[in-house]
Formats: structure tokens, sequence, C-alpha cells
């Protein structure tokens, strides 16, 4: 994995974090893919999976001499993460959250609500920090199948728990689908007109989608941005995170009508859990997903286990 | 013949300061305004687009800054390019105004809300035109005061040589 996301971050976290940081292995920071940042309260960090304490001296699993900041340190963190302009960052604020450069921060504090919406942050008492990561080859056992079946394969629905590694998989399968797609097939040299929906600007890493074929629309609510997408960008297949709203699915139902293949994510334990909820269990019994594939993490693996819209497994997990 | 080109040398020089001094105020009021229309181009691009400070600089363009090596240090895309321009050039602003817009930088961008900066901007905004205003008045007295110093002095010098 390119370090130079993690090192442009550190460097600008407040000085006690950097130290910390600074401290740790690039092999370490290479596994890191969460920062929790609380004000007054102790910092913590996730690698591969484990959560653990940052301290003075490195990682630590007792939280002793733990690195701590203040509420100004943290503030002044947003501000130079935001490149000294929060308020150009309001809307996604108001949803809770903001991205810069692939990155994304969860926010916590106490909220400002105007009629009835929350309008954005009075105070802030912690910052959750996700690192994207690029994994390539992460997508490669649901890529092959594209490669031998094509697109009549159908839709593809990505199930797992918070912080598994879902847009990791949906995207490496972006850009496998749009450029590397000729790697699993010797018979096929070609790719598909891929349109990414990133709705919280996450999944679009320009050094990482270089040479694709995938255009990205961001910053846009999924079924405004799939309307969009359908209406002038012709895509071939469309790639989504974290589908769930009425709105989301009636988009990607009217969208399938016009022949586009979709593949989302989902928050989700198993496949029969997706199956069962009413909205995406209605998705996958009318063909729109076709192949369900969860993500579990086991330690410090990864497994892939495909499944088909019935929610039988189609073979073994894949790591 | 030696003495009235010394004469000649004096009194020139004499002019020469006096009418220096008045063009550096002529330049200290090309800024005071120069930098007021960056502080309108950037209340315009938060309140209409809510546009990072970062491409607000990138987009505005002033001969007077850019002369005076001010946009450089605003186009370096650091988040406090602002207090970094105002302090590292010599803008002959006076040393009120100079704080002000010094209170300024250190607080804009800080908050979450387009609306906040949008109005601080306006009150800021409204607040200098009343000192460039004054500032402007009392400068055109003063630039008249060193032409006219500048020219007398030469005469006396001129007169007192002879």
């Amino acid at each position: 994995m390119d370090l130079t996301c993690v090192y442009r971050l550190t460097e600008q976290f407040p000085l006690p974090v950097r130290s910390a940081l600074h401290r740790l292995s690039d092999t370490t920071l290479e596994k890191l893919t969460e920062i929790r940042l609380r004000a007054h309260g102790i910092t913590t960090v996730t690698i591969d999976g484990e959560n653990l304490y940052l301290t003075d001296t490195g990682l630590c699993r007792e939280p002793t001499r733990c690195v701590r900041i203040s509420a100004r340190e943290l503030e002044e963190f947003l501000y130079r993460f935001c490149g000294g302009s929060v308020y150009a960052y309001e809307e996604s604020i108001k949803r809770g959250f903001l991205t810069r450069n692939g990155v994304r921060i969860g926010l916590c504090g106490e909220a400002v609500i105007k009629n009835g919406q929350m309008d954005g942050f009075s105070s802030l008492t912690g910052l959750c920090i996700r690192i994207p990561h690029h994994v390539p080859g992460a997508a490669d056992a649901v890529l092959s199948l594209y490669a031998q079946k094509g697109l009549r394969l159908g839709g593809l629905l990505v199930i797992s728990p918070p912080g598994v590694g879902k847009t990791t998989f949906l995207r490496d399968l972006s850009i496998g689908l749009s450029r590397d797609i000729r790697t699993h097939s010797i018979n096929r040299g070609t790719f598909w007109r891929v349109c990414l929906l990133d709705e919280r600007n996450e999944f679009y890493l320009p050094e990482v989608f270089s040479g694709c074929a995938v255009d990205v629309l961001a910053g846009l609510p999924k079924a405004k941005a799939l309307e969009c997408a359908a209406r002038v960008l012709s895509p071939q297949v469309v790639i989504c995170d974290e589908i769930g709203t009425p709105e989301d699915v009636r988009a990607i139902r009217e969208a399938h009508l016009g022949g586009i293949v979709f593949a989302a994510s989902l928050h989700g334990e198993s496949a029969l859990a997706a199956i069962n909820d009413p909205a995406v269990g209605a998705l996958c019994r009318d063909g729109i997903f076709r192949l369900l594939c969860v993500l579990e993490r086991h330690g410090k693996a990864v497994t892939c286990t495909l499944y088909n819209a019935d929610g039988e497994p189609l073979g073994e997990p894949v790591c | 013949m030696l003495k009235l080109f010394g004469i000649l040398l004096v009194s020139s020089a004499i002019t020469l300061y006096g009418l220096c001094r008045a063009k550096d105020l002529e330049r200290q009021k090309k800024n005071r305004h120069a930098l007021a229309a960056l502080m309108l181009h950037l209340q315009n691009g938060i309140s209409h687009g809510g546009l990072p400070q970062e491409t607000l600089y990138a987009s505005f363009h002033n001969e007077q800054l850019e002369k005076e090596g001010f946009c450089a240090i605003l186009r370096n895309g650091e988040p406090g390019a602002l207090t970094q321009a105002l302090e590292q050039t010599k803008l002959g602003l006076s040393d009120n105004m100079r704080t002000h817009y010094l209170e300024l930088a250190e607080g804009l961008g800080k908050s979450g809300f387009r609306a906040v900066e949008s109005e601080r901007l306006a009150r800021f905004l409204g607040e200098i035109a009343v000192e460039n205003e004054k500032s402007d008045k009392e400068d055109a007295a003063r630039q008249m005061l060193y032409k006219r110093l500048g020219l007398l002095g030469a005469l006396l010098a001129a007169l007192l040589l002879l």
C-alpha cells in the first residue's frame, strides 16, 4: 500500500499523536485502518480489526500512558485537515462526517438541530478517522467469475459488518471491471464502462484509478446520482456503497430496467439476513443482485464467501 | 559651476525624497484597496459557492498584490496562508488595520458554517470600508504635504547653499 496518504495525514495530527505515530513502523502504518481521537480522552487505533491504545511508546493493549489531546487540538486538527476551510464541508458535516482525499472523518460532539434536522456541531468531542486502503486482488474471486461469464452474471451485493472491507472490495472490483478484467481471462481482452457513485467521497482515489475507464459521480445522494448516471453516462456497470434506503432501492430498480448491472454493498452479517430484508430481498428475488458476497474477518484475514440470490453457498470461503 | 551643480543635486534629491514618500503612500492605498477586493472575493466565494480558501486564493488575481508577492504566498495551499501572507509582506498597513486583518485571518475557515464565515467577512468589509475611506483622506493630505515639503525643502536648501 502506498503510505503517502498516511504520511500526509500524520503531519496534520496534534503533536502528541504525531510523535506516537512516528514511532510506528511502516508495516504497522500500512495496516492502520482507523484512528480515533477524543478530546481529553484516550486515542485508539484499529489495526487488522483489532482495537489498540496509542501510547507515548507506540501501541499497547493496556490503557497506560495513552496519548491524550485537548478539545482545542482536536479542532486545530480538523481545521488543518480541511485545508483551513471547515465551512466548505458544511453539507457533509450536517450528515456527521467529512471526507478529503479519500480519508473519511466521522464526527462526534454536540449537534445543532434546526427544523428537526442536524445542522452541524456546536462542539466536537471526538473524531473517527478512516484511512482508505487499496488492496490489489481483493475482488479477484468475483472478477474471475465476471471474466468468464461477462455481465450476464448479473449484479453483486457485498455484505459485511462495518470495517471489514466492503469499500476496499468494491474499489478493487471497479478497477478490475474497468481496466484489468483481461488479466482474469485469456479470451476476453475487454473492459466495461463503470460508473462509481461516490456519495461520501471515500471511494475514489486518484492515484489508484488512473488508467481506469471509471466515471465518478461524487458527493451526490445515491438515488440522485443514479438517475443522473443512467441518463447521461450510459454505464454498463454501476458501483455504489451501502444501499438500504427505499429511495436507493427504487432508483436501482428503475436503472436496472435500462440494463445496468449493479455492484453495491450492504451492512450486514450474513446472506440470509440480507435476503430477509424486505427491500434488499426483493432486489435479489427480481434478479437485480444474483450474486451475494459475504466478507468476514477471521483474525487478521478477511474471507469472501459467495452465495446465489437464494442464499445458497456457491463454494468454500476464499481469502 | 561646481557649486551650482551641487545645489541642483541637493535640491533634486530633496524633491525626489518628497515625491517618493508620496508615492509610497499611494502604494499603501492601492494595497489597502486590493486587500479589500480580496476580502470581497472571499466573501462572495464562501457565501455563494462554499468554496475552500485554497480555491478562492488560486482564482484571485490582483496586479498590485502580485507585485508585493502577497498572492504567491496565498497560493501555497497551506491552511494559514492569509496569516502568512500578511506577516511576510510589507503592505504598509497601519498597525490597527494590520491587527484587524490578522485577527480575521486567524479565525477564517474555522467555523463549520458558511453563513458564519460569510457574515463575519461582510461585517469586516463594512469596517474596513470606513477605515479605508478615513485613511484615503488622510493619505491624500499627507501626499500633498510630502510633495510640497519636498519642493519647499529643495528651495530652502538652494537658498542656503547659494
